[in-house]
């Protein structure tokens, strides 16, 4: 990378810091360092909330997916907006109502303390695993970029948003958020720009995104009713609802966002501004996968985007296999190019019947594509024991680095850090605030002052900063990490969702059924993960459905006992 | 008995043509106190209403997209 690049970088670094310490000010007391006081503007909220889910998962995993499978994944988010209209009716005055600093201290005043710390305690495990995952992606990226270790590049993404996030408390987060926001928008716009300035001049933009479209590439919808498959309209609008309702109903990390407002109301705003923007947003990260897919389909590009894997298969006792594989990639692209160009030349020629036959060539040279980079992925997960390796991931970082101009390369790059530093910082905060008002201040010492409190708080932050780290490292050795993280979450989502439901919209619900409901249902997912092959999204439903039959039945039993 | 607490009839009629608007519009404000739709509760109803037609209004342009470009 270039010096400019470089500088970029350790600007950004060095600012984000200074900014989020600088509010260590706003922080000398629980409230203020937990949730700001609950002084915090809607629309800072709102982008708060947006960059906390956009990590740099989302600009390197979704990217690499947009690349590799088009646009499908983005009907995972078509629920979003439903889930918010639907959290902003019930979830969201019930927590502000009761003037609670995590969405589990609810449950003790709706139930009792054991169904508040076990839901809690759920969430402290879920979440500090998928966190070490959420810092392994920039990591990946710094690595491929730097040539240095993973554990180097884990300790460079948390370290510096471990430091900010300790003294500046949620304020520093927030309002870092606010700015990391608007640097990764306006690094994916970049990137955007400078695609579909790469595209060949005999190409146009409708052009090329008909060739994209030809691939199977700019598929927004499938409407098969398919359990088994991730990403249908069906499990996104109806197990993504349950999904997105659990993560942002229920989840610390989000509820910690708007319990920070200064009303129900900037509450219920700050969730509706992603009803409005998240599906857009996604559209373009995944735009920029496709439009990296046709980048490489008009330039010669590599077979496999991991360096090192490359270099390890080219000089390893494998490297016969490779050889051969490399020249069947090479032939399959270069007719796989000529049918793209052909199926351009048909589009302006508005010939539709030499454009019927250019696109049947071309979906064919892209299955023998295909066909050929499963091969070799097959080949790097036989030669190095990886079995989870996929390429999907350093198809973005291998772009930015090889093929962006200078100075964006170090925007790029700032913007993953800002994306999973967003993201980092958030996590970090609602884990500490779990840890100490769950658990320390409930159980260990309930009578401390406020400033004892604050010191624990910060070192709670420092410790799953460390604990988050020492995760990431083992993270970064496993697949696609969006579906890492989502599959993991869904274990325990929709049973958590299915307490919630109990807690706010069944008046006869008891603490005994809340409980037994919540153990059952998450048995029933580990029953469903053991034994059927229904996609993950769907565990979310299974989850929430049986907490709230078993619950129900649990109470009124237990009602119908106590009574004779 | 009648309830004490109940509107008078004339008040939950439309308020008459003649009548200052800043009378209609307390008339109206004190009806909806009655039925606990405050001011702020409209809002976020309207609010809600535009998500939900930005959202099918997203969603159908996607599926345009798809159709046309596939």
């Amino acid at each position: 990378m270039h010096w400019i690049d470089w500088t970029i970088i350790a600007v950004y670094l060095v600012w984000i810091v200074w900014d989020g310490i600088r509010l260590t000010k706003k922080s000398h007391e629980l409230e203020g360092y937990f949730l700001a006081s609950r002084s915090l503007p809607w629309w800072a909220v709102g982008l708060s909330v947006m960059a906390t889910q956009l990590s740099a998962i989302t600009m390197i995993g979704t990217t690499g997916q947009g690349y590799a499978d088009g646009m499908r994944f983005l009907q995972f988010y078509y629920a979003l907006p439903i889930a918010m209209i639907v959290l902003s009716v019930t979830l969201v005055p019930f927590f502000h109502n009761a003037k609670v600093y995590t969405a589990y201290e609810y449950l003790e005043k709706r139930f009792d303390a054991k169904t508040r710390a076990f839901t809690s305690l759920l969430f402290l495990l879920s979440r500090s695993m998928s966190l070490g995952v959420v810092i392994s992606a920039p990591a990946v990226v710094l690595s491929v970029v730097m040539g240095i270790s993973v554990t180097n590049t884990v300790l460079l993404t948390a370290l510096p948003t471990a430091v900010y996030t300790m003294f500046g408390g949620v304020q520093a987060v927030t309002w870092t958020d606010v700015k990391q926001m608007v640097l990764i928008v306006a690094g994916l716009v970049a990137a955007f720009v400078v695609l579909l300035l790469a595209l060949p001049d005999q190409v146009t933009i409708p052009q090329a995104l008909r060739i994209a479209g030809t691939t199977g590439r700019l598929q927004t919808f499938d409407f098969r009713f398919d359990l088994t498959n991730q990403y249908t309209f069906w499990s996104g609008t109806i197990a993504a609802l349950f999904l997105f309702c659990s993560y942002f109903g229920t989840d610390q990390s989000q509820v910690q966002r708007y319990l920070t407002t200064k009303s129900i109301d900037e509450a219920r705003s700050s969730l509706l501004m992603s009803a409005y923007w998240k599906i857009p947003l996604q559209a373009l990260v995944l735009l920029v996968g496709v439009f990296m897919f046709l980048f490489y389909l008009f330039t010669p590009g590599p077979m496999l985007f991991n360096q090192v894997h490359d270099r390890e298969l080219r000089d390893g006792p494998r490297a016969g296999d490779y050889a051969a594989l490399e020249r069947r990639f090479e032939e399959a692209s270069t007719a796989r190019r000529a049918a793209a160009i052909e199926m351009a030349e048909a589009e302006s020629a508005r010939d539709p019947s030499r454009r019927s036959a250019a696109a049947g060539a071309l979906a064919a040279r892209d299955s023998e594509v295909r066909a050929v980079r499963s091969d070799a992925l097959a080949l790097v997960r036989d030669a190095t024991g990886d079995a989870a390796y996929n390429d999907v991931n350093y198809v973005f970082p291998t772009y930015v680095t090889t093929r962006m101009p200078v100075g964006l390369i170090g925007l790029l790059i700032a913007a993953i850090f800002a994306a999973a530093m967003s993201t980092i910082s958030a996590e970090l905060a609602a884990l500490s605030t779990a840890t100490v008002i769950d658990f320390y201040r409930r159980f260990a010492k309930p009578h401390a002052s406020d400033a004892h409190y604050l010191r624990v708080s910060r070192a709670a932050t420092g410790f799953w900063g460390l604990f988050a780290s020492a995760v990431a490292v083992w993270a970064a050795e496993l697949g696609s990490f969006i579906e890492v993280v989502n599959r993991f979450g869904s274990f325990f989502y929709g049973s958590i969702l299915g307490v919630f439901i109990l807690a706010v919209g069944v008046p006869r619900a008891t603490a005994n059924g809340a409980f037994v409901g919540l153990i059952a249902g998450m048995a029933s997912v580990a029953l469903a993960v053991r034994f059927t092959n229904v996609a993950f999204l769907w565990h979310n439903v299974i989850g929430a459905v049986v907490v709230v039959l078993v619950g129900i039945a649990i109470s009124v039993v237990g009602s119908a006992f106590r009574r004779t | 008995m009648p309830n004490s607490a109940s509107p008078p009839a004339q008040s939950r009629c439309e308020a008459p043509a003649a009548m200052p608007a800043r009378e209609r519009v307390s008339l109206k404000r004190a009806r909806h106190q009655r039925a606990g739709v405050g001011p702020r509760e409209r809002v976020m109803k309207s609010h809600y209403v535009r998500v939900v037609i930005v959202w099918v209004i997203v969603l159908a342009a996607l599926y345009a997209f798809q159709q046309y470009f596939t």
